[in-house]
């Protein structure tokens, strides 16, 4: 508020992880098995402005694959880590993760389906997609049904099993799946990565996230209201149910067209947003900026270890879990004064 | 503004927990509910902010059924002073008070800045401005309890339930919340609180109301209700109601020797 020393800080944090971010996807774009020099960059640059097609295999590196792969990165890790806070936010509980209500879960069997029918890559991405928002979807189902105890709690609930169900599925397919062809793709799928991103697909993303993100600005006071939990907030005014409803379907909504073609990258969208509070504090309307921008910057970063650490490209979600678990545990350890 | 509550049932799907419940509060006046643990206090508070469904009879707050009115026109008229608890979240202070104001704005809106002085006013006439930038996770009960009456008053709204807002406190902190139910109601607000301590209704109740086992057994002046054979009756304990020589009343019990 006014005056207070976090607000003057938070003036200039969010302006700097812009910047963070910006810098990140800069580096990002000349370290790779094919090195591209700054200079080379600002002339693949101007000749793309100028209106000639990529031609040299510099330009094709860059705009074919590392360009809309860098842009990928940024854009799932901005949706996971703002999904993310929104989910803590909605359950009072900072170890929520963006999956709580299975949407990842669902977003990999349909996935899995898809690879198992040997379906084509779209196809693919759409059945994750819908798998995702189907799963929520049936969760949300659940927890209406059941009526009379604290709807946040059958929520969780309702997510755990759902989501368990859809990982007995997947493990069924793996199963039946073509161990030579089949299920080396499925592995690599639920481990996510964005190694097969190409310009397309961020075309066929950007809408969906879009849809998803404008509510949540501009519903960002409610929200922040929303989570002092559901009596307080209805006694402050702020029709609970109805906002709790638009939230979640917003927050699914972002998450599930990213995990469609980045496949499950887990740990970001918990660890982000308690990085990103312990900067800005809980007040939504500086938490969300700040979460994306961290959540950009930290996907860009790991992405590119992960396609330059060693000569065979490493799953995205082996390297998140391997910075978050430790994290997590370094959260724990300092006990509950450290979810702020 | 006028809360009537007529021939009121109220409860939790499938269970009862209070019947025939006839109740009045006008703006400026104190109405202290007591009773035992467990009674139904807690339970009828809800039911009269909106947020259970009356199984029977009805609540008007300023002559419309609450069943009319949206969450939001029932804030601008009531607001709710919930028995302490933890925040899951670190907000400030202020950022806490603000969220009153939510009620008056559109649901697009942001706080502007007449709601930041509104908020910063009700910090300071409750004597905690300087806890303003303060994280309330470190607040201690009490300043936590008065962050919370400050957002019932930035709430702006003429009614306020206070659902044992002296519980956990320290007895200087207990008389501070007191002091300023007192003053609320000076201004016309009308306060309606559960406490489970006599004294503090003889101390700043216009009117009282005995509750045992979800039913108003009595209700009237302090003095008229809360006599020693009532709290005998209510609490199972023998009191002693006497007047201290500056006017005060106050309930000792007679503990068995």
């Amino acid at each position: 508020m006014t005056g207070s020393r976090a607000a003057s800080r938070a003036s200039w944090i969010v302006p700097g992880l812009a910047l963070l971010a910006i810098a990140v996807a800069a580096v990002a774009v000349t370290v790779g098995a094919f090195p591209v020099t700054p200079d080379g960059f600002f002339r693949a640059v101007k000749n793309l402005w100028s209106g000639d097609l990529p031609q040299t295999s510099e330009e094709r590196v860059l705009f074919g694959i590392r360009g809309p792969r860098i842009l990928a990165g940024l854009i799932v890790g901005a949706s996971l880590a703002g999904a993310g806070v929104v989910y803590q936010g909605l359950f009072r509980n900072p170890l929520v993760s963006p999956d709580v209500l299975g949407v990842s879960a669902g977003a990999g069997l349909g996935a899995v389906i898809g690879i198992f029918l040997s379906l084509p890559v779209f196809a693919i991405q759409m059945l994750a997609f819908g798998g995702g928002l189907a799963t929520v979807g049936l969760v949300y189902l659940v927890a209406v049904a059941v009526r009379g105890r604290d709807p946040t709690l059958v929520l969780v609930l309702g997510g755990v099993v759902v989501g368990a169900l859809a990982g007995a599925a997947i493990s069924l397919l793996k199963i039946l799946a073509d161990p030579y062809d089949q299920l080396p793709a499925i592995t690599f799928w639920l481990l996510g990565s964005l190694a097969s991103v190409r310009g397309g697909d961020l075309w066929n993303v950007m809408p969906a996230v879009l849809i998803g993100l404008v509510p949540l600005v501009l519903l960002r006071w409610q929200i922040n209201v929303l989570s002092l939990g559901d009596e307080e907030a209805k006694s402050l005014g702020v029709e609970s149910g109805r906002l709790r409803v638009i939230v979640i379907a917003a927050a699914t909504l972002m998450t599930a067209s990213v995990v469609a073609i980045s496949g499950v990258i887990g740990w970001v969208g918990l660890v982000i947003p308690h990085i990103a509070r312990m900067l800005v504090g809980p007040n939504f309307e500086r938490l969300l900026p700040a979460a994306m921008l961290m959540g950009a910057s930290y996907l860009v970063l790991v992405d590119t270890l992960a396609r330059s650490l060693g000569r065979i490209e490493v799953p995205i979600g082996i390297l998140t879990a391997v910075v978050g678990a430790p994290f997590f545990l370094w959260l724990l350890w300092r006990g509950r004064h450290g979810w702020s | 503004m006028r809360l009537v509550a007529r021939d009121l049932a109220f409860g939790y799907p499938e269970l009862s927990v209070g019947r025939d419940l006839n109740l009045t509060v006008e703006a400026g006046e104190v109405l202290c509910l007591l009773g035992p643990n467990g009674c139904g206090k807690t339970t009828l508070f809800k039911t009269l902010l909106g947020l259970l469904q009356p199984q029977g009879g009805g609540v008007t707050l300023g002559g419309d059924a609450l069943a009319d009115l949206s969450r939001a026109d029932i804030a601008r008229r009531i607001a709710y002073v919930p028995q302490a608890q933890d925040t899951a979240f670190p907000y400030t202070a202020s950022d806490l008070v603000l969220m009153g104001r939510v009620a008056h704005r559109g649901v697009f809106a942001a706080p502007t800045q007449q709601d930041r002085s509104i908020a910063l006013n009700a910090l300071t006439e409750l004597g905690i401005a300087a806890l303003a930038a303060r994280e309330v996770t470190t607040l201690s009960g009490g300043q936590r309890q008065l962050v919370i009456v400050a957002r019932a008053m930035a709430q702006a709204a003429r009614l306020i339930v206070m659902d044992e807002p002296t519980a956990s406190l320290d007895f200087g902190n207990q008389v501070a919340v007191l002091a300023e139910i007192r003053k609320l109601a000076a201004r016309g607000t009308g306060v309606i609180l559960s406490t489970h301590d006599p004294d503090q209704a003889f101390a700043v109740a216009s009117r009282v109301a005995l509750m045992q086992d979800g039913v108003i057994v009595a209700q009237g002046t302090p003095s008229e209700v809360l006599t020693a054979a009532r709290l005998k009756a209510v609490y199972g304990i023998d009191v002693t109601v006497e007047q201290l020589a500056g006017g005060q009343t106050v309930c000792a019990p007679v503990y068995p020797r």
